[in-house]
């Protein structure tokens, strides 16, 4: 006798935890995760396409969507890419969205990856594309756009001024993480005239007895910090937290006492750290760890004009990239200013009344202007 | 052809025109007024802005005939194959060395101001990087990156503001004290900021609504017109009439007297930032040289002609280091370049094609 394949009960995704959402996740059964993409949308224009992917490890991969609402083109690229990934077998839905995605040479990530199903039924809702793939408590969301990776279900679950402060929050740490060292290293390094002189002499007593360039520092410290959080990552939580304890506090503290690295960039590491972990999206924060290095060399060879030259770069990327060949930057480039109620700030809920332009959705509209108004006094 | 596909919305068409405009000009534009024209200077940016949107909007009533070609389309069309060539090539060398004046020009504005110890050919070499990632894609990706730029680095202008309290508004009386004539004269000096408009010859097949493409271009050179007076005319009350001759760059020099707490020498890094605005204009201009090559060889990828382009670039920067006298004489010959291409080439070409539309109406009757 054969039995049925053991599985995990549901629980709430341990990298995706929120304050205000379901506390819901994914679980490796696809059929469960459909259920439950299935339980928020309760319509019969929700479709599911199935397909096979893999020859040895045949895996189910269900696409949902809305047939009146989602971009037919879109749709029929998603499924002619998944009908050409020709492999043994696709163990993740990382692994097949590495098979689908438009760039691959790109450190940003083209298509998000999420184990929320109020997340996935939300974009659902916006005219995206959901692609479950079973055996992987992930499921694809695609076409992606730059600021979908600074989202999060509690954005709408909490009040607008609250969720808009915390979004800007992101971005501001978005930009930080890549840009604080290399602007440390640039100023130290290059253009020290532009500090003024009383932050110059508190900078220069921090300085005093280090013997490396900032650029060296730089690298020592981002490296530390980069490797004491992928061995907090993959132990296990109690000797996870010594590691931390060791690392962070110790080799910090005497790092800067025996004269190795300063004060000052202690600060700036552990800020960009910070910064870092603040992006919801895991993967997009990896990115912007390894973006982070070669923006410390640009910056240490050519001062604040590599990291314009860096920045250009990075744009070029943000401008030209494509998610399932719709633009990557919209609505920013090309620029859309009816869809920035839901970019930066989020405007309250019934202000927002169509779906984002970047899905290119059959059907725009998604909400009615007019709106309950409490017991209003006359 | 695979790029007259790919459309452009009428808001990056204006930012494509006004990013062409506005670029490494502005940062001597006030000194070379001042030493025509006196702190008239500013009057001769209107007179310039008149005479270019004239001639931009006789462009557009030339494209109209041939609307769904660019500029090299409509003389195959008209003279036939050979003169199409031999425009293109003309079209090649003007923008190419149009492009090679004001990268290098950055260059050496870079070296002067921020990295007074890197050769130019590594600076060109650094700045090819991202430009060789921007102009292989399409005039799509140029409009959305015309576009962001504007609207990121709109604050530049506010800080430009910031010194005006130590202005001197008298300095601009008494208006008209050296009279007309001079200033008639001097618009040669003015009119060469508004040069980079003749790129509507090559933008106007992309434009998704063409019937704006008149209103289109008179915005982009009133937004142009705009800043420069903002920066003219506040250098001129910030300076002594006398003084801003002495100064190569007055207007990233006016920066230097502001100060924060927490930062000084702002000028560093508002000059940073400002080579997104040169590489408005230089990115453009690289991306039609090479499209024109590409239209000359027939082909559709315009990718490997712009790594040639770029590798060209490099090797005579290497070879002939430029210096800003050499950089200044090679910008007047294509100044007077630009005058025949954006002036009276559109002209003569329109009165050509009216008058032949004229004729043949006749014909048939």
């Amino acid at each position: 006798m054969i039995l049925p394949f053991p599985k995990r009960s549901i629980e709430e995704s341990p990298v995706e935890s929120s304050l205000k959402g379901a506390h819901v996740g994914f679980t490796e059964t696809g059929s469960e995760n459909v259920a439950l993409i299935r339980k928020q949308i309760h319509n019969r224009e929700l479709k599911i396409k199935e397909m096979t992917v893999g020859k040895r490890g045949k895996a189910k991969v269900s696409i949902l969507y809305l047939s009146d609402v989602a971009n037919q083109e879109v749709l029929k690229e998603l499924e002619e890419r998944i009908q050409k990934v020709d492999v043994d077998s696709v163990l993740g839905a990382g692994e097949l969205a590495e098979y689908i995605e438009d760039h691959p040479y790109s450190p940003f990530p083209q298509l998000l990856l999420t184990e929320r199903p109020d997340f996935a039924a939300s974009e659902i809702l916006q005219g995206r594309i959901v692609t479950v793939v079973d055996r992987s408590p992930n499921v694809i969301v695609g076409p992606a756009t730059f600021d979908s990776f600074f989202k999060t279900t509690d954005d709408y679950s909490s009040r607008w001024m609250v969720a808009s402060f915390l979004r800007l929050m992101r971005y501001f740490g978005f930009l930080i993480a890549i840009f604080l060292p290399d602007i440390y290293i640039a100023t130290i390094s290059f253009h020290v005239d532009v500090i003024p002189l009383n932050l110059l002499l508190s900078l220069g007593a921090s300085r005093e007895r280090i013997p490396f360039p900032p650029y060296i520092e730089a690298f020592i410290m981002e490296l530390t910090i980069e490797m004491l959080r992928e061995a907090g990552v993959r132990l296990p939580a109690k000797i996870g937290q010594t590691v931390g304890i060791v690392g962070g506090i110790i080799i910090g503290q005497a790092a800067v006492e025996a004269g190795i690295v300063s004060n000052i960039m202690v600060i700036v590491v552990a800020l960009t750290a910070v910064a870092s972990f603040i992006i919801p999206n895991y993967e997009m924060g990896s990115a912007v760890r390894i973006i982070r290095f070669p923006m410390m060399i640009l910056a240490s060879m050519f001062g604040f004009v590599g990291i314009i030259v860096g920045f250009m770069i990075l744009l070029a990327q943000f401008i030209s990239l494509k998610s399932l060949g719709t633009p990557y930057g919209s609505p920013i480039a090309p620029l859309r200013f009816p869809d920035w109620k839901d970019l930066f700030i989020r405007l309250p809920q019934w202000s927002i009344r169509n779906r984002p332009f970047s899905t290119s959705a059959m059907q725009m509209k998604k909400a009615n202007p007019n709106r309950p108004e409490g017991d209003k006094r006359r | 052809m695979k790029n007259i596909k790919s459309e452009i919305t009428l808001m990056q068409y204006i930012l494509l025109i006004h990013g062409v405009q506005m670029g490494v000009g502005v940062l001597t534009l006030p000194r070379e007024l001042a030493e025509k024209a006196g702190t008239d200077g500013w009057m001769v940016l209107i007179l310039s802005w008149f005479l270019s949107t004239t001639a931009s909007l006789i462009i557009i009533q030339v494209m109209k005939k041939h609307p769904d070609g660019t500029i090299l389309d409509l003389l195959t069309h008209y003279f036939g194959k050979w003169v199409g060539k031999a425009a293109a090539i003309i079209f090649v060398l003007y923008f190419a060395v149009l492009a090679h004046v004001i990268f290098a020009r950055e260059a050496l504005f870079i070296q002067a101001w921020i990295l007074p110890y890197i050769e130019v050919y590594v600076l060109i070499l650094l700045l090819s990087i991202p430009s060789y990632l921007i102009v292989r894609e399409n005039i799509k990706i140029l409009g959305r990156y015309a576009e962001f730029i504007f609207f990121m680095t709109l604050w530049t202008l506010i800080t430009y503001l910031l010194p005006l309290e130590y202005a001197e508004w008298l300095h601009l009386l008494p208006v008209l004290k050296e009279g007309w004539m001079l200033i008639l004269t001097s618009v040669r000096a003015a009119i060469f900021s508004f040069i980079g408009f003749e790129i509507a010859f090559f933008l106007y097949p992309f434009l998704q609504k063409k019937e704006k493409a008149s209103i289109g271009i008179v915005v982009a050179n009133t937004l142009s017109l705009i800043m420069f007076l903002i920066i003219t005319i506040g250098a001129f009350a910030f300076y002594s009439p006398d003084e801003i001759t002495l100064y190569n760059e007055p207007t990233i020099e006016m920066l230097k007297v502001i100060e924060f707490q927490f930062i000084e020498r702002l000028e560093i890094v508002v000059f940073s930032f400002y080579l997104f605005v040169i590489s408005t204009t230089v990115l453009p201009f690289m991306f039609i040289t090479v499209f024109c090559t590409s239209w000359l060889a027939g082909k559709q990828d315009h990718r490997r002609h712009l790594i040639w382009f770029l590798l060209i670039e490099c090797a005579v920067v290497a070879l002939f280091p430029p210096s800003f006298d050499r950089n200044t004489l090679l910008q007047q010959t294509i100044e007077q370049a630009g005058l025949i291409v954006a002036f009276a080439f559109p002209l003569c070409l329109w009165a050509y094609v009216s008058l032949r539309g004229l004729f043949k109406r006749r014909a048939i009757k």
